[in-house]
C-alpha cells in the first residue's frame, strides 16, 4: 500500500508531467508558455541532454539530492520542449547500482580500492618517469573546461602531443572537409535550415535513430502542411527511409562518384551558380594521383571539368546501383536555383576510407549551384557526441591542434599559446602526436618493438568497445606488462576490464560542465546533485595530476613567474588550491577555465560568449559578438552578410579565413576509390555497423536505464532475407560473423528496423557482450585518420548451440 | 512506477482525431489535458517500464493519431534501477 508521501509525490510528478506538456503545446500553437509548475519541492534546473550532439536542452527536476525528473526545456532553440526516447530518461543514467565509486588499483589481477592520493600519486609517478611515452585519450564527452584543461597539461606542461579524442573516430573527416574548402572547421548553417529547406537531403545519414529530435523538426512541417521533400541516399532502409519522397540505394563507397555525377551535370549543361563561383570560389585538386594531403593544389575550372568528364550517369549508375534516371533527378535539385536544399550528414560519410574526399564533394556541389548561405541552403555535418565540436574541435583536443583552430606545426599558433599560458616559449612541441589508431597501436605494441606509449589515462569515453579492429588496437594490451592503463569512468566497461588503475568519475549533472553542439551552440550547465561514493570531476583528476608533477619538480608545470599551470585565483586575487577536492568547489573551476580558454576563440573569430552570459541562455552560437549596446549576440549563418558580423558590408558572401587568402571557397575534385576491403569469395558479405535509436553509442549509460536496456536489450545481425534464406537462416537463428580480423556471434533479425540489401549485413555496435569491434576493419582516411566502421568483408554462417 | 507527460499530435481528420480522443479518455491510465488546436497534452501513470511502452505503443496505433513526442519522464528511484548486468 502507498504511503502519503508517495501518494503526494505522484501527485506533483502528474502535476508536472501535465504542466511540461501543456507549455510545449502553448509553445506549438503560439500561445503562452505555461512553464513546469512549482511548489512540487522539486527544484528545476536546466542542462543539455548528456547523449548526442543534437544538443536539446532538458529541466533537470531534483528532490531530495536524486534527480526525479526530465522535462523538455519548452524554452531552448534546438528541441523546443521536445526529447527523444533516451533524452527522457537521461536522468535514469546517474542510477545504475554498479556506480564506480571508488578508485581501484589491480593487484595480482584484482581491482583493489585504493585512496585518491595513491591514485593520483601513481598516476604521476608513471607520467613523470618518461613523459613522452605518456598518451591522454579523451573524447566529445569531455565537457570544455575537462578537454582545455587535459589540452593545457599535456601539450603545455609536459611538451606532448599525444592527445586525442574519440572524436576522430566520428568526425576528423568532416573537419578536414571544411578546412580544406573554407579554410576553417566547422558548419556556416544551423538547425534553423530545417526549417526553410524545400528538399533535405541525407547523405549515409538515419538521423529519425540518430538524430530523432532534428527529425521531427523537418517531420513537424508536414504536418503543417508544408512541403519539404526527404532524399534518402544510403546503403540499407532505415526508419529514416520510411519517411522519405526518394530512397537511392547505393552500393557502398559509391557516394563519391555520386556527388561527381552531380558536379558533372550542372558543368556539362551549363547550370551551375557562375555568379556565386566566379565571385567565392576557386576550384583543388590532389597533387597528384598517389597523393592524399590536406590542401592538395589549384586548379582551374578547365581542369576540374575535364576531371569529372567520366562521371556519366551511365558510369556513376554501374558504380551505385542507381538507375541513370533517378541520378539525374538528383542532380535536377541541385540545378534548380529556386529550391533551398540542405545537406545532412554523419557517420555515413565521416566513417569512410576517403572520408574527406566525400566531405568536400558535397561542400563542393552546394558552392558550385550556389545552394549555400541563405536559410535552407547548407551542406552541415552532424555529430555524435555532445561536444565533438565545443571540445574536440573548438578547443582543439586533437594530437595535432590547440584551442580556437590552431595548430601545433604553426609557430605562431605555438606562441599565442605560450603567451597565454605564460610558460616558456618553445614548450609547446611542434611535432604533432599520433592520431587514435597510431596512438593504441604503438600502446598495444610491445616496448621493443616499437610500441613507445607505455602509459595511458582514458577518460570519458570507452576504447575497449569502440575502437576497430580490438585485438590489435587494444585487447593486446593486456598481454604487455610494462604497459599501464588508467581510466576515469563511471560504470564498468569493457576498458575498465583490462585496466590497471580505475578511478570513479562524476558525470553530467554531478558536476558543472560546458558543451559545444553541431551548429555552433555553446551550453553551460551548473552541477545539480552530488556524484556517489568518491567519484570525482576529471578536470580535477587532471588538475591533481599536474599538482602531483609540480611537487615532482616537473619543470612544465610551471610558469614563467614560477607558479603552477593551473594557477586558479578567487576573486579576490588569492590563489585557490584546487587540487587539494576539500577546496575544488571553494570557486566555479569550469568558469576559470573557460574565461581563459575563450581568450583563444578569437583568431578564427569563433568568438564565445561570456560565462555568465552562457549562464542565462539555453546555449548561443558562436561567434557570438558584443554590440554597442553591450547586448552579446549569437550568429546563426556564418560567412552570410546578413547574419554574421565578420563579414564586410557589401560583400554578401565571405569566407574569410579562405585557404587562398581571398575569401573564396575551394570546390574540390576528388575521384572515385575503390575501399581497401571489399567481398570476395572466402567473405562475400558487406558488413556495416552503426547505432539504434534507443541506446548512445557504446551502452554504457543508455543500457542501465531499464526502460531502453528492455527496449533494445542485446546486438543482431540484420541480414535480406533471401541471403538468410541461402544459409538457412531464420528470425532469432544464430550466426556467426567471420572477418579476417575476428568473429562473433549474433542472433539474426530479419525485416527488422532497417533491411539491408542483399549482400549486405548490418549489426549495431552499443551491445557490450556483443563486441562487433572484433571484426571491424582499421583502414582510415588518408587525411583525416578516421576508420571506416561501414565497411568492411565478411562471411556469415549459421552457429549451431 | 513510471509518470511521463506526452504530447500528441492529432490527424487532419476531425472524425479521427475525436474518435482518438475518446478512445485515450476511455483508458483509466491517461490523463488528458487541455485540446490547444491540434495538440493534447497527456498523463501516462504506469505500473512499470513494459506497461508505459506497450501504452505509448497503443497511443501510437491510433488512426487518429499522428505522432506522441515524451515531454516528461519520472526518473525510477534509485533503489528500482538495475545492476548492471554488463
Amino acid at each position: 500500500m502507498m504511503t502519503q508521501e508517495l501518494l503526494e509525490r505522484r501527485s506533483f510528478l502528474k502535476l508536472s508531467a501535465m504542466a511540461a506538456a501543456t507549455s510545449v503545446a502553448q509553445a506549438k500553437t503560439g500561445g503562452p508558455s505555461a512553464g513546469v509548475k512549482d511548489g512540487t519541492g522539486i527544484r528545476w534546473d536546466k542542462a543539455p541532454c548528456r547523449f548526442c550532439g543534437t544538443g536539446c536542452h532538458v529541466k533537470v527536476g531534483v528532490e531530495n539530492g536524486k534527480v526525479v525528473a526530465i522535462a523538455g526545456h519548452e524554452g531552448a532553440e534546438v528541441n523546443k520542449g521536445l526529447l527523444c526516447v533516451k533524452g527522457y530518461h537521461v536522468g535514469g543514467i546517474l542510477y545504475g547500482k554498479d556506480r564506480l565509486t571508488q578508485p581501484m588499483l589491480r593487484k595480482d589481477g584484482v581491482l583493489q580500492p585504493i585512496s585518491w592520493d595513491e591514485a593520483i600519486t601513481i598516476v604521476a609517478e608513471k607520467i613523470h618517469k618518461d613523459p613522452q611515452k605518456f598518451g591522454f585519450y579523451g573524447s566529445g564527452q569531455w565537457t570544455i573546461p575537462e578537454g582545455y584543461a587535459a589540452l593545457k597539461f599535456i601539450k603545455g606542461g609536459l611538451s606532448n602531443n599525444h592527445l586525442e579524442p574519440n572524436a576522430r573516430l566520428c568526425m576528423a573527416s568532416a573537419v578536414t572537409g571544411y578546412i580544406s574548402t573554407y579554410g576553417v572547421d566547422e558548419p556556416a548553417g544551423c538547425y534553423d535550415d530545417l526549417d526553410a529547406a524545400d528538399v533535405v537531403i541525407l547523405w549515409g545519414n538515419n538521423p529519425a535513430e540518430m538524430h530523432p529530435v532534428l527529425f521531427s523538426r523537418i517531420i513537424d512541417r508536414r504536418t503543417r502542411g508544408e512541403t519539404v521533400k526527404i532524399i534518402d541516399i544510403g546503403t540499407r532502409h532505415t526508419r529514416s527511409s520510411e519517411f522519405a519522397d526518394s530512397v537511392l540505394k547505393m552500393k557502398p563507397q559509391s557516394d563519391l562518384a555520386i556527388a561527381n555525377c552531380i558536379a558533372r551535370y550542372l558543368v556539362e549543361t551549363d547550370r551551375y551558380d557562375k555568379d556565386f563561383v566566379s565571385k567565392h570560389c576557386n576550384f583543388r585538386i590532389d597533387k597528384d594521383d598517389e597523393t592524399r594531403d590536406l590542401m592538395g593544389k589549384a586548379s582551374s575550372f578547365e581542369e576540374y571539368k575535364e576531371k569529372l568528364q567520366p562521371y556519366t550517369f551511365e558510369y556513376v549508375s554501374e558504380i551505385s546501383g542507381i538507375p541513370p534516371s533517378e541520378l539525374q533527378k538528383l542532380a535536377e535539385l541541385f540545378a534548380d536555383p529556386k529550391l533551398k536544399i540542405t545537406s545532412l550528414w554523419c557517420m555515413g560519410m565521416n566513417q569512410h576510407t576517403r572520408g574527406t574526399a566525400i566531405n568536400r564533394l558535397v561542400h563542393g556541389i552546394h558552392l558550385l549551384s550556389g545552394h549555400f548561405g541563405t536559410p535552407g541552403n547548407a551542406p552541415t555535418s552532424l555529430t555524435g557526441q555532445p561536444s565533438a565540436c565545443g571540445t574536440a574541435r573548438e578547443v582543439g583536443t586533437l594530437c595535432h591542434t590547440l584551442p580556437g583552430g590552431r595548430l601545433v606545426a604553426k609557430a605562431d599558433d605555438r606562441a599565442d599559446c605560450e603567451k597565454i599560458w605564460n610558460i616558456k616559449a618553445g614548450s609547446v612541441n611542434p611535432k604533432p602526436g599520433y592520431h587514435t589508431v597510431k596512438l593504441w597501436e604503438k600502446f598495444c605494441t610491445p616496448t621493443d618493438e616499437g610500441g613507445d606509449i607505455t602509459t595511458m589515462l582514458v577518460q570519458v569515453t570507452n576504447p575497449g568497445h569502440t575502437l576497430p579492429n580490438l585485438k590489435k588496437l587494444f585487447t593486446n594490451k593486456s598481454e604487455l606488462k610494462d604497459k599501464f592503463l588508467i581510466v576515469s569512468e563511471v560504470y564498468p566497461t569493457a576498458t575498465t576490464e583490462i585496466a590497471d588503475l580505475v578511478l570513479p568519475a562524476a558525470l553530467w549533472v554531478e558536476k558543472n560542465g560546458i558543451y559545444g553542439n553541431s551548429e555552433r551552440r555553446t551550453q553551460q550547465w551548473y552541477k545539480q546533485v552530488e556524484p556517489p561514493g568518491d567519484a570525482r570531476e576529471d578536470a580535477w583528476m587532471t588538475i591533481a595530476i599536474a599538482r602531483k608533477l609540480f611537487e615532482m619538480g616537473h619543470p612544465g608545470m610551471k610558469d614563467l613567474d614560477g607558479n603552477f599551470i593551473f594557477n586558479i585565483k578567487d576573486e579576490q586575487g588569492a590563489a585557490v588550491p584546487v587540487w587539494d577536492y576539500a577546496h575544488y568547489h571553494d570557486l566555479n573551476v569550469d568558469k576559470a577555465l573557460y574565461d581563459e580558454y575563450r581568450q583563444f576563440s578569437y583568431k578564427k573569430h569563433k568568438h564565445l560568449a561570456p560565462y555568465d552570459v552562457l549562464a542565462k541562455h539555453t546555449g548561443l552560437r558562436w561567434p557570438v559578438v558584443e554590440g554597442d549596446d553591450g547586448v552579446f549576440r549569437e550568429t546563426p549563418y556564418r560567412f552570410s552578410e546578413f547574419s554574421d558580423p565578420f563579414v564586410e558590408k557589401g560583400k554578401g558572401i565571405q569566407f574569410y579565413h579562405s585557404v587562398t587568402k581571398d575569401d573564396r571557397a575551394l570546390i574540390w575534385f576528388c575521384p572515385y576509390e575503390a575501399p581497401p576491403e571489399v567481398p570476395d569469395e572466402k567473405y562475400p558479405f558487406w558488413l556495416c555497423t552503426g547505432r539504434v535509436l534507443e541506446h548512445w553509442h557504446s551502452g554504457t549509460m543508455t543500457m542501465r536505464v531499464p526502460q531502453l536496456r528492455q527496449a533494445m536489450p542485446s546486438a543482431y545481425v540484420e541480414i535480406h532475407p533471401s541471403d538468410a534464406a541461402a544459409l538457412g537462416l531464420g528470425n532469432g537463428d544464430l550466426a556467426k560473423v567471420i572477418s579476417r580480423r575476428g568473429e562473433l556471434v549474433l542472433p539474426v533479425w530479419l525485416n527488422g528496423r532497417s533491411r539491408p540489401e542483399k549482400g549486405e549485413v548490418f549489426v549495431p555496435f552499443f551491445d557490450e557482450t556483443k563486441l562487433i569491434n572484433q571484426v571491424t576493419l582499421e583502414a582510415h582516411c588518408p587525411v583525416s585518420k578516421e576508420p571506416d566502421y561501414k565497411k568492411c568483408a565478411v562471411s556469415i554462417v549459421k552457429h549451431q548451440v | 512506477m513510471p509518470i511521463n507527460g506526452l504530447l500528441i499530435n492529432l490527424s487532419d481528420n476531425t472524425s479521427l482525431a475525436d474518435e482518438a480522443l475518446a478512445t485515450m479518455d476511455s483508458h483509466d491510465q491517461l490523463e488528458l489535458g487541455e485540446k490547444l488546436d491540434r495538440w493534447i497534452p497527456v498523463v501516462v501513470e504506469s505500473q512499470d517500464t513494459r506497461n508505459s511502452h506497450d501504452i505509448h505503443e497503443w497511443i501510437h496505433s491510433l488512426q487518429g493519431v499522428i505522432s506522441a513526442d515524451v515531454i516528461f519522464a519520472s526518473v525510477d528511484q534509485p533503489n528500482s534501477s538495475p545492476k548492471g548486468e554488463l
